[in-house]
């Protein structure tokens, strides 16, 4: 044998003995993280996964039928800090866990009140970890929400980051932030960001731990997004209920789409209601300077179509479709003026107006940046909104019209 | 290392070899010519000689009907010649020695006597090789008295295949023949698509033992000169015992010895090499196989069916597209499975890569052996179901698909995905026209598979590269085999990836054509009916009312 040839045989044969020796891992040799919880405070961190398990989840043939075996398996670990933590799972767990497709990250509110400056950090250090997960905050443990079932979905983890984001395409109740955004936010000159609050509706909440839940077909208890919660800094500020929180999604531009009821205006005790579906939204926040004191400008333009009514105006009549217009513009405002009220309240600037006084005067901010929190205290808001309604759908004038006229 | 091993295990010996030294005695036809005595006895001893008892050789001394001996011979091989003619010539010539006595005392020439014999292949052969030849290409000798020549009858025949579809590759649309055994049919084949005096053949005899007839077809005029020669330069510098398939020649002819990319095409379809000479391609046809070798080709070329051109373009396009994504799956489909699966499976859609865990749980191979184990196992059932006879045939595609893969599957032996991707892989190789650029593809699957299990997408990447670069750097008859895309020439991509129509097809492809460039005249966009005024006014549709 030449030396080359040599060469030759031992590079194929260590290709084929030494694969698998650098990072490689074989598929059943992972553990995918579907969703991740932190409890704890700082020094004293209880880091919890929701793993999925393999073989509950193999569709075809080859593995056993699914039905009677969870499809995820939770556990926690300990450890002074979030990546300590982590790998303390290696002493439990057989398998390695891969955070790439994790796809939620559930921070319990007192982790949220002592700051999650560390969970950041960690986040944004390790390659492993996504920055596009899903961040959200539960009042109690995090362990508790990352335990229940979602029936009928199998893998709960990407359940709630599922209904997360179908919430923000459809209603924008309470916006979804990712890791980055809120990162973003809170490194930001406001020095704000707001995040989903999930929680437990309903009573007996063990039931949903179990494998049976999912055999029912409906639960006492259910998972669902209670609120929002707004940071300041690293640190919890306060919290939002769900009319707020859409104040601030219009302030914020972050409505995607959403449904509102008005009242109709032949109408105004509120009795009859209207709704609207918004699928178009723009709104401009600019902050000007007053003789006192700084003002905020609304500017919205809000695109719509009717979805529902039982007004007797006449809809086949931009007259009609006009005053429709007009009660829609009032909810709006009313609802932004209700997010504005309950920012000021906690004294956040989650509008990200001292952003737009820093991008535009820095001279200026640097003036206001030690008195920005009185200076957010003064402030006003004047808005506007600019409603469209570009169609009636499929109907003109509403049903209990026409019965009114057949009457007749 | 491992090239430069190769090479010299393919290094051209430059002394004089020993079989070479071994020719020097042995063969003198290169050198003195053997000329024929001018006794009959000793031209028909010496027949014999040579043929001694070999049952199929007759030989018949001629007789006039009156029983007297004419000093006459005719000789053949039985089985070359078409017996349905040998009557007819034996009659005729006994009828010519018979009335003309004088004929055989006469010194006649031969070319006199030649144009007496009522047949139209007839040559006087004068030397012992010549007539060692012709008798075994199928000529009847006929042997006179005192003469130093023989006349060669050209009636070969005998039982040959006729003209039938090609097997290897098949068209919906388009002709259904193909090239036989017999160089004759396929040299009249090619005539009948071409017709044309610039149709050139040139002949040549290789083979110490065989003496195949290799004859080079080209379009004069439209093949590069430099390529027609050194074409012919390659086939005169093969000195071998022997050429039974057009493989042989290839092999002797290729550019590139280390490769596993082929630099000339085969076909079996008559079409497909007149298309090909209309190119400015040269063929090589080879006595004894329907496979006759195209040159100078690109990669491209491989990628290319006959079809193409016979169905509508955009269709065509299309097929094409399919068939450049099918030479990427086929190539690069499990290596990116091994890759992605353990190296970066934050590539995989989540949904998608717990459905992949969910089927690998429980299989005891990591994912590249498994994936060499499945595509060993695969080319094991494409190799049986070549070789094995016809019969047993539905027996191996039961066991392949039953047992091997969905059994293999149940036992938790192998992961369903993985035998998805092996038979996806190995259908998307089947697409790709030319038997011997997938055979090119199955072989570097290996190779990637293995630097996929190695290094990941890193290791897949770090084999294109060079693979790319190797593919860049060969040539064929000095064709770049990128030709089009390296070196770029614009004009040619209408004819590559795409399929322009036809009537704007104007040019042929550079480099490979000689002086004629353009294939047709210009402005031959189709015309509407319309615009032709086709339909007089009377003729259309009229709205009077009832």
């Amino acid at each position: 044998m030449s030396g080359t040839l040599r060469i030759s045989c031992i590079l194929l044969a260590a290709m084929l003995l030494l694969n698998g020796c650098g990072k490689a891992n074989e598929l059943n040799d992972l553990s995918i993280v579907t969703g991740s919880g932190v409890d704890g405070t700082e020094g004293n961190f209880t880091v919890t996964y929701q793993v999925s398990v393999a073989s509950a989840n193999a569709s075809a043939a080859g593995g056993t039928s699914g039905g009677s075996q969870s499809g995820v398996h939770v556990f926690s670990t300990k450890g002074k800090t979030i990546r300590d933590t982590v790998f303390m799972s290696a002493v439990e767990h057989p398998r390695k866990l891969y955070f790439a497709h994790n796809n939620v990250l559930i921070i319990s509110k007192e982790t949220a009140e002592s700051g999650i400056s560390s969970i950041l950090d960690s986040y944004f250090r390790n390659p492993e970890s996504r920055e596009m997960v899903n961040v959200m905050v539960t009042k109690g443990s995090a362990r508790n929400i990352l335990n229940k079932n979602l029936p009928p979905e199998k893998l709960p983890g990407q359940a709630i980051a599922k209904i997360v984001e179908t919430e923000h395409m459809l209603v924008s109740f309470y916006p979804a932030t990712t890791m980055f955004d809120l990162a973003l936010g809170i490194t930001s000159e406001s020095k704000a960001a707001s995040v989903p609050e999930i929680g437990i509706a309903g009573e007996n909440a063990e039931s949903l731990e179990s494998v049976e839940s999912i055999n029912r077909t409906s639960q006492d208890a259910k998972v669902r997004m209670t609120g929002l919660v707004i940071f300041k800094g690293d640190r919890l500020a306060g919290r939002m209920n769900l009319k707020e929180s859409l104040g601030l999604s219009w302030l914020t531009n972050r409505v995607k789409g959403t449904v509102l009821s008005f009242p109709n205006p032949d109408a105004p005790e509120g009795a009859d209601q209207s709704a609207v579906r918004i699928f178009k939204a723009k709104v401009k926040v600019t902050p000007v300077k007053g003789p006192l004191h700084y003002t905020i400008k609304v500017k919205a333009e809000v695109q719509g179509e009717l979805a529902e009514t039982t007004t007797d105006e006449n809809l086949t009549d931009t007259a009609g479709i006009n005053k429709l217009k007009h009660a829609i513009e009032e909810v709006i405002l009313k609802q932004m003026q209700m997010g504005w009220e309950a920012a000021k309240a906690m004294k956040v600037d989650i509008l990200g107006i001292g952003n737009r006084i820093h991008e535009r005067n820095p001279k200026e901010w640097n003036r206001l940046k030690p008195v920005w929190d009185e200076e957010l205290a003064r402030m006003d808001m004047q808005a506007e909104v600019t409603m469209t309604v570009v169609r009636t759908r499929m109907f003109l004038d509403s049903f209990r019209h026409l019965l009114k006229i057949a009457e007749k | 290392m491992f090239i430069k091993w190769m090479k010299q295990i393919f290094k051209p010996a430059r002394s004089v070899t020993k079989r070479q030294k071994q020719h020097q005695g042995e063969t003198p036809e290169k050198k003195d010519r053997h000329a024929l005595p001018s006794s009959f006895e000793q031209n028909v001893g010496m027949l014999k000689s040579k043929f001694g008892k070999s049952p199929d050789f007759v030989l018949n001394e001629l007789v006039n009907p009156k029983g007297l001996t004419l000093s006459a011979a005719v000789c053949y091989i039985d089985g070359l010649v078409e017996t349905v003619l040998l009557p007819d010539l034996i009659s005729a010539v006994i009828h010519l020695l018979d009335n003309e006595d004088s004929i055989q005392d006469a010194a006649r020439s031969a070319s006199e006597f030649r144009s007496m014999i009522p047949m139209g292949n007839v040559q006087s052969l004068s030397t012992e090789e010549e007539i060692m030849r012709a008798i075994l290409a199928g000529n009847v000798l006929i042997l006179l008295k005192n003469n130093d020549w023989m006349l060669g009858v050209g009636i070969s025949g005998g039982v040959r295949r006729s003209v039938e579809e090609p097997t290897s590759q098949t068209v919906i649309r388009g002709p259904k023949e193909g090239f036989t055994e017999e160089l004759s049919t396929n040299l009249s084949l090619l005539r009948r698509k071409l017709k044309t005096p610039a149709l050139k053949f040139e002949q040549h005899i290789i083979g110490t033992y065989t003496q195949t007839r290799v004859v080079v077809a080209y379009l004069d005029g439209i093949a590069r000169p430099e390529v027609v020669e050194e074409v012919n330069t390659r086939l005169k510098a093969i000195d071998t015992d022997s050429i039974l398939e057009s493989g042989y020649i290839e092999e002797f002819i290729q550019d590139a010895a280390i490769t596993p990319f082929p630099t000339i095409l085969n076909t079996e379809r008559p079409d497909t090499l007149a298309g090909s000479l209309l190119d400015g391609m040269v063929g090589i046809l080879v006595d004894g196989t329907p496979f006759v070798l195209i040159a100078p080709v690109t990669f491209f070329n491989f990628f290319h069916s006959s079809e193409d051109y016979y169905q509508r373009y955009d269709i065509s396009t299309f097929l094409r597209a399919i068939r450049f994504v099918s030479f990427f799956v086929a190539l690069l489909l499990p290596s990116l499975y091994i890759a992605v699966t353990t190296f970066q499976q934050e590539m995989i859609p989540t949904t998608l890569l717990i459905t992949l865990t969910g089927q690998r749980e429980g299989t005891p191979l990591p994912a590249l052996f498994e994936a060499l184990a499945m595509e060993l196992i695969f080319e094991v059932i494409r190799e049986a179901g070549v070789r094995m006879p016809r019969v047993i045939g539905p027996a191996i595609s039961i066991v392949g698909a039953l047992v091997l893969g969905q059994a293999a599957v149940q036992a938790g032996l192998v992961s369903s995905a993985m035998v998805i991707v092996v038979s996806f892989t190995a259908i998307a190789n089947f697409v790709i026209p030319s038997i011997n650029m997938a055979s090119a593809v199955r072989l570097m699957r290996f190779v990637l598979m293995l630097l996929a299990g190695t290094f990941g997408l890193f290791g897949i990447l770090a084999g294109l590269i060079p693979l790319l670069a190797h593919l860049v750097s060969l040539r064929s008859f000095g064709v770049n085999y990128f030709m089009p895309y390296a070196p770029y020439f614009k004009s040619n991509m209408k004819d590559l990836l795409l399929r322009v129509p036809w009537w704007a097809m104007k040019t042929r492809p550079n480099q490979k054509s000689g002086r004629n460039k353009f294939r047709q005249a210009p402005n031959q966009y189709p015309t509407s009916s319309d615009e032709a005024g086709v339909y007089q006014a009377e003729d259309k549709p009229q709205n009077k009312g009832n």
